[in-house]
Formats: C-alpha cells, structure tokens, sequence
C-alpha cells in the first residue's frame, strides 16, 4: 500500500504521458531543475530531457502562443502556469486563439494543449496567489474546464484530459498539493472528464462542489449524516461543459441544492447551475437553490482570508436554511 | 530566358492576379456583397516573393493583409472571399496557419511550429509575417527571444508599409529601423526593398535557405508602400498628404514590374491585356460561386467547436 499527494499523482500522469506519445511536450517557468514551484514536475526534465520539458522564459503569455504554435504542428503541450493569478497575461492567446481554432479552421487545425495551473487560497500565499477565477475560462466556448479534487482523480483526470483533442484549462488546488495523501492501490483511467462524480448518495439535499471546497463538503456530508441527514454529494469534476445530467437526476429525487465554491459569488459556475436548477425543476423544488460562495470581492492578503472564504460554519447555516424551508 | 527572369513573370501573373483580385473583392464590399477587406495593393512584390520561395511543406503564418501569398498556397478566390464574407469554410485551405487577425499574437504560433520542426528534426522552417505596429507588442519580442534561444528555423518578415492603421512609424517605435530591434536577440536582420520582385524574390531565396541550412532565425524588414486604404472600412486621406500618396503611387511594384518585364520583351501590351482577361474570368467565375451559395450550415459549422461534443 502506497500514499500519494496529488502533486505526486499529477507527477506520475505527467510520467507516464511523456512515457507513452513522444508528442508530449511539458513546458513553463522553473518545470526543469526546480521541478516546478509544487515540485510537480520535479525529475521530469532529468528523465526526457530538456527538449521535451522546457524551462521556459517568463513569460505567460509566449508559454501560450508557443503552445499553440507547438499543437497546431502536431506536438501535445501540457503547458504550466505558476499560479492562476499570473496566467492572465496569456488570455488574449487563450481565448482569441486556442477556443477558436479548431472552429475557425473548421477542424482543419486545433489546439489539443493542455494549460495546468495552481488555484485557490488556504495556503497564506502572497497576493495573486490564491485566486479562484474558474469563472472566466468556464465562460469560454471551445475550453473545457476541469479540476480534481482528490490525487486519485488527479491522475485519472490528466490523463484522460490527454485523451481529449480539446484545450483544457487544468486546474489544480494549490491546498490539496501537498496535503493529507491517498491511498491509492491501482491507478487507472476509469474517468470521463463530460461526467461529474457522485460521492455520497443521499435524499435529503444535494450538495455541489469542486476542487478545494470538495474537502469542507466532505466534512460536512459526514457530519449531517451523524444527525441522520443524508445529502448527496457531487464533485462537478468538469466546470465546462457541466454534466447537468447527473445533477438534474440528483435534484430531481433530494429537491433542495446548495453549490459551494471558493470563487467570487456573482456571474459563476455557481450561479450557471443555480439558474439551469430553478429552469428546469421549477416545479420540483421545495427550497430555493443557494450558493455559498466567496463574498463578491478580491481575495484579501492572507489574514482576512478566513473571513472571505466559504468554511463549514458558512456552509452548514446555508444548508439549514434549505433544509428548514417549507413549500 | 534565365531562371530569374521565368520567376518575375511568373510573379507578375500573381501580382496582377491579387491586384484584379483586390479590385473585386473592394467593389463587393461596396455593393455589401462582402464584409471589411483589407487590401494588399502596393506591397505584393513582397508577398508574391514568399509565395514564389517558401517551401510548400514548410509552415506560414499569415496576417490579414497576405491575400497575395494565400493565393500561392492553394486559397482560390472563392476562399478569400468566403473567408471575408462572413464564412469559416474560407479557412479550410492547405496546411498552414490561418490569418490572424489580432496583432503580433502569431507570431509566437510561428515560433511554437518552428520548435516542433526542430525537435522532430525535420528540415521544415516557418515563416511569419507581421506589420510594422505589430513590432510594438510584446509578443513580437517574446518570440524574438525564445527563438533565439533556441536557434530556430524562422523567417520573421516585417511588411513595413510605413503606418498602422493611421499611426506613421515615426510615432509608433522609438527605433524606426525595425530590423535593428533583431540586435538585442543576437538573431541577424536585414533591412530591404519590398517594392521589387527580383529584390524580394532574391533575398528571400537566400534567407529562406540560409534559416534551413543553419537552423537559425533570421529576420527581414522590407520596406514596402500601402496603396490602399488599412481596410475598406478606413480613409487613409485622413492621414497621408496628397504628396506622399501620389509619391507612393508613382513607386507602385505593379507597374514597375510590367515596365521591366516590357523593355525584355516578355509581356506586350497585347499580352497583357489577355492575360488580365483569363484573371478576371477565374475571379468572376469564383464570384458567382460565391453569391449563389446557399450551403452553409450553421449545425454543421457549430460541429466543429470541440472535437468531442460535450453534453447539453
């Protein structure tokens, strides 16, 4: 039995992928020598050798276009940002160039690139460090949007992101890089990055969530469940396109939803499935579809950010107001 | 008749070819047959030259104002227009990159295909286009810097017609000799005269070969006239003098060329005119193509946003 960290979970996909197509190209600031800043590339480049993991000049925006550059001869980048926060000077190549591609060009060419980046607070992180802008690139058509929320599902995830000819916004949760390890006996592939992932069936309520704020919601499943309430817990897995299958089935059979997420509470994934929920069982619900998200405000430096992010106290007086409503 | 000279006329045919074209294309953007068209008159001895010595398998990346060039590499007008009109199916040309249309961002899509020739080791080189403003962004030094780094095989070819939309170059650089800001990436550059073919056609053999040879980037400033306006949307009286127009008019590559090609007795008047006539046929054919189209489909075209649809 072995434990893995999802930085070394994401290390071995990343393994096995330069291991098996010779198309694999990884490349970003500190990837070689330093391993990356989580160390999630950490021997890579001693193993493939410098050609194939580029310690790249700094320079978001030049990672993006090489990358483009790179697939559209044929090469399948997996590109890191060092965090979220800095990967905005390469929007304009994301979003005016990798969504459109493989439609401007009517399939002709495409960018099946693969952009990793560190999200999310919790990690008392300089400014810029700890941003939860998911939002932006799930407004993209043509991205998908992914995230992991255990190194298991890292794993799978990346791989299985691999498999796909679409541009991918890869985002990993910079908190669960290094915290408590999975153990994990076999890995494998048995993921499919259209479908999100019920981790607790359950009656009473269903709980959406990804990423980071997947750890809080499992508390709190566990801790309802103690006081014989069941929710039912679903990781989004994919934040674009959003498998609204699974989740109209699960609302449709518990009626009442609250979504977490750590990102700003206007305008998000969160409030795109609030909205899908009360247009397709308007006549289901028995309590209005809340969220609980971060205040509508730039993450604060790291003392206030207790204050600013959604936490179990937060959560469960939201989904105490659900429960307790009466149609 | 020598090489070189078989080349001009050949090149000729082209120039005039994307000159009839541009004529045509700006008329259907007055009658709303097509969208905004920006224009290539003045500066095809330039493009014609990458079309007559960049290797059909190597890697071009155009900007908006390369019609001349497309046309060498396999787009018919019936693409162009599609592709100015308002229709995807414009872009499924050949194998290179399609135009790009916000400033500088391909130049770094260049770069990214020249280091996947270069890993794979094949003997393929790309060569990018760019106007004088796009030299501003950072995306121009960004590829500057990583292919030189990297010693890649790269043509950066700057068409610089003098303005950017309505800016002069005097008030868009600090370093109006372009092909001086290739120095401080220790990659070598050339400044040149874009207006004649032989000139253009020459150099860009040589550097072209020069770039496969030695798997280094080069990069060349060609100083070219726009006769146009930026598009058809734009006025450029509102920003050059009636001295300076009628001074680039009188340099026009076109005319230059069919005067050469007149004093060697390769093209008589006569010639000529057939030949604008054979042109104009394959371009009117292509038009009515065009018009009488009714085949796009917007199911069809929305299949191609992802590779696997996602769900609902």
């Amino acid at each position: 039995m072995t434990h893995y960290s999802m930085a070394q979970t994401i290390n071995l996909a990343l393994d096995s992928l330069l291991s098996e197509d010779q198309r694999t190209i990884l490349i970003g600031e500190d990837i070689g020598l330093n391993g990356g800043v989580f160390r999630v590339t950490s021997q890579l480049m001693e193993k493939f050798g410098e050609e194939r993991v580029i310690d790249s000049p700094l320079a978001e925006n030049m990672i993006a276009g090489l990358s483009i550059g790179m697939a559209m001869q044929g090469l399948k980048p997996i590109a890191e940002f060092q965090f979220l926060g800095f990967i905005y000077p390469a929007l304009e190549q994301i979003i005016s160039h990798v969504s459109k591609m493989r439609y401007r060009t009517l399939s002709r060419l495409s960018c099946p690139i693969i952009f990793r980046t560190p999200y999310g607070g919790g990690l008392n992180a300089p400014e810029h460090h700890s941003e939860s802008t998911e939002g932006l690139f799930a407004q993209i058509p043509g991205l998908r949007v992914l995230t992991p929320s255990t190194p298991a599902k890292a794993y799978s995830l990346m791989r299985a992101a691999f498999q796909s000819n679409d541009p991918v916004i890869f985002l990993e949760p910079t908190k669960l890089y290094h915290a408590s390890k999975q153990e994990i006996t076999t890995f494998n592939d048995n993921i499919n990055i259209n479908t999100a992932s019920i981790e607790n069936t359950g009656q009473h309520l269903t709980l959406i969530s990804w990423g980071p704020m997947m750890v809080e919601s499992r508390k709190i499943v566990s801790a309802y469940r103690e006081h014989g309430i069941h929710i039912e817990l679903i990781d989004l897995v994919s934040l674009q396109p959003i498998d609204y299958d699974t989740i109209i089935n699960s609302v449709l059979k518990t009626r009442r939803c609250v979504i977490v997420s750590e990102a700003a509470n206007t305008v998000g994934v969160a409030s795109e499935i609030a909205y899908t929920i009360q247009e397709k069982l308007f006549n289901h619900l028995i309590a209005p579809v809340k969220r609980v998200n971060a205040d509508h405000h730039v993450i604060p430096y790291y003392k206030l950010e207790s204050m600013y992010r959604p936490n179990i106290n937060k959560i469960s007086k939201v989904i105490n107001q659900v429960l307790a409503w009466k149609n | 008749m020598p090489e070189s000279m078989n080349d001009l006329l050949s090149g000729y045919k082209w120039m005039l070819f994307s000159r009839l074209l541009e004529e045509k294309m700006v008329s259907m953007q007055r009658h709303g047959e097509i969208g905004t068209y920006p224009g290539s008159k003045g500066q095809e001895a330039l493009y014609v030259g990458i079309g007559l010595k960049l290797g059909q398998k190597d890697c071009y990346a155009p900007y908006y104002r390369d019609q001349p060039t497309l046309l060498m590499r396999g787009y018919r007008p019936l693409d162009l227009m599609r592709l100015w009109g308002g229709d995807e199916r414009g872009n499924q040309v050949g194998h290179d990159f399609p135009i790009s249309i916000p400033i500088a961002t391909h130049i770094l899509h260049a770069a990214g295909a020249a280091y996947a020739f270069k890993i794979k080791k094949t003997k393929e080189i790309a060569l990018v286009t760019l106007g004088d403003g796009a030299t501003s962004k950072g995306d121009f030094y960004e590829a500057l810097n990583f292919s030189g780094l990297y010693d890649l095989p790269i043509l950066f070819v700057i068409n610089n017609n003098r303005y950017a939309i309505s800016v002069p170059l005097e008030k868009q650089s600090s370093q109006i000799d372009l092909y001086k800001k290739a120095d401080s990436f220790d990659i070598e550059s050339h400044q040149l005269d874009g207006l004649c073919l032989k000139n253009t056609s020459e150099s860009l053999e040589h550097y072209i070969n020069q770039v496969r040879s030695r798997s280094r980037p080069i990069l060349l400033e060609y100083k070219t006239h726009r006769l146009c306006d930026h598009t058809t949307s734009d006025d450029a009286k509102r920003y050059k003098s009636k001295t300076i127009i009628e001074k680039e008019i009188a340099e026009d590559p076109l005319v230059k060329l069919r005067n050469t090609l007149r004093e060697h007795q390769l093209l008589n008047d006569h010639q000529n005119k057939l030949l604008k006539e054979e042109l104009n046929e394959t371009i009117q054919a292509d038009y009515v193509q065009f018009i009488n189209d009714s085949t796009l489909n917007y199911a069809d075209a929305k299949s191609h946003l992802y590779a696997e649809l996602p769900m609902k």
